[in-house]
């Protein structure tokens, strides 16, 4: 038996979240470690969310960190896709 | 994490702009200027019901106390106050306080006017308006992004 694979949580803020119907539960494959691997290995099961999540203006994080697209992750527990922020 | 002079503060219920601005005025009696604001959510003559706030808790203190950095090294400041409503909020209703002390009213002014650019497009949060029982999300606008950009351009 292979040790537990850690589950991740995927969360989804503003417009992205009516998209994806809520958060997810995942256990990732080891070749996703970075924001287009992640988008990537979305879209195979939801394409039109994959779409949505690949659009420039998406922000992402990272157990709670904002981090850059091309930045690499090891483990997530918590990742995080972002629409436009918009406060105040 | 925060310095003692900046206070942020997420209310999930509503709040007093004019108590926080008590309490922030009398913290600073050193002071010569304090410059506040305050954004309501508007009436749009009785079209809107409410707004409703989200955040990533967490992780929308931080990209605000990065925010309120920032302030403090481009302006000789004695401390900031941000306040933000998330939930949902009534037309009338405070949304956001922001309030800014300094020497002089120049730098407060300026703070205050940088803390909501960067507040409205670069904290993580989303609004969501209810009309007739309809929800719909509230996307930035490009005025927000220009607002935001006017400050790059002062940069060194």
């Amino acid at each position: 038996m292979k040790a537990t694979k850690l589950t991740t949580r995927i969360l989804f803020f503003g417009a992205l979240k009516d998209v994806a119907g809520g958060e997810k539960l995942v256990d990732l494959p080891a070749h996703v470690r970075d924001f287009s691997s992640l988008v990537a290995w979305l879209s195979e099961s939801d394409p039109e969310l994959g779409a949505a999540l690949g659009a420039p203006a998406i922000r992402f994080a990272v157990d709670k960190r904002m981090i850059a697209r091309d930045e690499a992750f090891s483990n997530p527990q918590e990742i995080a896709f972002m629409s436009p922020f918009s406060g105040g | 994490m925060m310095q003692k002079n900046v206070s942020i503060e997420m209310a999930s219920a509503p709040f007093d702009p004019h108590t926080a601005l008590r309490a922030f005025t009398e913290r600073f009696p050193e002071a010569g200027a304090i410059a506040s604001f305050i954004g309501q959510v508007r009436g749009e003559r009785g079209e809107v019901d409410a707004l409703i706030l989200d955040h990533y808790a967490g992780v929308t203190e931080s990209e605000i106390a990065k925010i309120a950095e920032e302030a403090l090294s481009r302006w000789p400041l004695f401390g900031l106050a941000i306040t933000h409503r998330v939930g949902e909020i009534a037309p009338g209703e405070p949304i956001v306080f922001v309030a800014a002390a300094s020497k002089g009213r120049r730098a407060a002014f300026q703070a205050v006017d940088f803390l909501m650019d960067y507040l409205k497009s670069e904290a993580p949060f989303w609004k969501k308006e209810s009309r007739g029982g309809q929800t719909q999300w509230i996307e930035p606008r490009a005025e927000d992004f220009e607002d935001k950009a006017r400050w790059n351009a002062q940069e060194e």
